[in-house]
C-alpha cells in the first residue's frame, strides 16, 4: 500500500508516542549520579587522617632557617630549628 | 621518632606555640649548610659524644643559639644517651628566652601545607595523606601543570588510561621511617591500567570514576615495590572540560625488601587543592 497522508498519520502517531516514552529512559536524569561515587567518597573520607593525627601541623612551620629568621625578627618570636642528620627526607612532610 | 612522638603530642605542641619552627634534614653533619653547622657545633647537644641523629636547637628572635637538646625522646629510657625529656627541656628554653611558661589554652590552628590558586581554571595541585600502620601521616603537596590534568578530562564514554600518567602521585606512596637507601631510591616503573568512566551528573556538575590496579617498582627487581588499587571521583562544572576537583584513595602493600620481604599495608588519600 502506498503511503498517504492519512495512513502515514495512522502509523507515525503511535511510533512517536513510543519514542516519547523511550527517550527519557535512556537519557540520564539531571540528578542521576552513579552510586559508586558515594562509595569512593566515603572511602576517601575514612582514609583521610583526622585532625588529632595531624597535631604536628599546629606548629608554625616555615620552609627554611632563613624564612624562620625573617619571620622571627618581624614577629619578635624565637625559633625552633630541628636538625636531622641521618636522612635527606623532610621533617615537615614526614617522608624522612 | 621525634615527629611521631613529642612533635605530635598536643601538650608538647602547645608548649612550642611561641616558636617559628623549621627543620633541616641531611645525611651526616658534614653536609650541613654553614649557618646551621655553626649553630650545631656550638650546641651542647651537638657536642655530646652520645648524640644520635635528631637535635632541637632553640634560637632567639635574632637567630642566636639559646638552648639545645636531643630530639629523640627519652620515654622509658633514662635521659641521657642521646635522648631528652621535652617536658623538661622546653620550659628551660622558655625561661632563657624570658617567655612565660603559661600559655593560652587554645593552641595554634591546624594549618596543613597548601597551594595557591593559579588562575588556570584547574586545581593548582593535590595534597596527599600517606599512611602506614603505627606511623604518623605523611602530608605531601604536589603542584600540577594543566597538561598533567589533561588525561583526567571528562570522558564521554569509558576509556582506559595508563597508570604511569599519574606517576606524580604514585611516586609518593611509600612509608616513612624506612632505611635511607630505600627511601632515597624512588619508584621508576609505573604499571597498571585505569578506567575513567562517566558517573552521572547533578545540578553541581558532572562526575567521573577512575579505578584500577597500580604497581610501582624500582630499577632492580630485588628492591622495594608497591601493588594496590586506585579509585577516584573527579568532578567537572557543567559545560566545562576541565577538572574541578578530585578525591582519590590508593590502597595496597609496600613490599619492603631488605634482607627479607616485609609487606607493609598502606593507604593514601588524595584531594585537589585549593578548592
Amino acid at each position: 500500500m502506498l503511503p498517504t497522508k492519512s495512513n502515514i498519520a495512522s502509523y507515525m502517531l503511535p511510533l512517536l508516542a513510543i519514542l516519547g516514552t523511550i527517550g527519557p529512559l535512556t537519557a540520564r536524569e539531571p540528578n542521576s549520579v552513579n552510586d559508586q561515587v558515594a562509595k569512593v567518597l566515603d572511602r576517601f573520607q575514612a582514609a583521610r587522617p583526622q585532625a588529632k593525627e595531624l597535631a604536628i601541623y599546629r606548629l608554625d612551620w616555615v620552609p627554611t632557617l632563613q624564612d624562620a629568621k625573617v619571620k622571627a625578627a618581624n614577629e619578635k618570636r624565637p625559633i625552633l630549628l630541628v636538625v636531622v642528620t641521618n636522612s635527606y627526607g623532610n621533617m615537615r612532610s614526614g617522608h624522612c | 621518632m621525634a615527629r611521631g612522638g613529642p612533635l605530635s603530642d598536643p601538650a608538647i605542641v602547645r608548649s612550642l606555640q611561641p616558636f617559628v619552627v623549621t627543620a633541616w634534614n641531611g645525611d651526616g653533619e658534614a653536609g650541613m649548610p654553614a649557618e646551621i653547622k655553626e649553630l650545631f657545633d656550638r650546641s651542647e647537644a651537638g657536642k655530646d659524644p652520645k648524640r644520635l641523629n635528631v637535635f632541637m636547637l632553640m634560637l632567639d628572635q635574632e637567630g642566636r643559639l639559646v638552648h639545645s637538646f636531643h630530639g629523640l625522646p627519652s620515654g622509658r629510657r633514662a635521659v641521657g644517651e642521646g635522648r631528652s625529656d621535652y617536658s623538661r627541656e622546653i620550659p628551660k628554653a622558655l625561661a632563657k628566652l624570658n617567655l612565660p611558661l603559661d600559655l593560652p589554652k587554645e593552641g595554634r590552628p591546624l594549618v596543613l601545607p597548601d597551594l595557591k590558586k593559579n588562575g588556570a581554571g584547574l586545581p593548582a595541585g593535590v595534597r596527599m595523606f600517606i599512611q602506614s600502620p603505627s606511623k604518623m601521616p605523611v602530608v605531601e603537596l604536589l603542584a600540577m601543570k594543566p597538561e598533567e590534568w589533561a588525561p583526567l578530562n571528562p570522558p564521554d564514554k569509558p576509556r582506559d588510561m595508563d597508570a604511569a600518567l599519574l606517576r606524580k602521585w604514585l611516586v609518593q606512596v611509600y612509608p616513612p621511617a624506612i632505611r635511607s637507601v630505600d627511601a632515597n631510591q624512588p619508584f621508576t616503573r609505573f604499571n597498571g591500567k585505569l578506567t575513567l568512566e562517566p558517573a552521572g551528573a547533578d545540578k553541581e556538575g558532572r562526575y567521573a570514576l577512575l579505578r584500577g590496579e597500580v604497581q610501582m617498582g624500582k630499577p632492580e627487581e630485588n628492591q622495594s615495590s608497591f601493588e594496590g588499587k586506585l579509585q577516584a571521583v573527579l568532578t567537572y562544572d557543567l559545560g566545562s572540560s576541565k577538572v574541578k576537583s578530585v578525591r582519590a584513595v590508593i590502597e595496597g602493600e609496600y613490599l619492603y625488601r631488605q634482607r627479607n620481604l616485609q609487606r607493609m599495608p598502606m593507604v593514601a588519600a588524595i584531594e585537589s587543592r585549593p578548592e
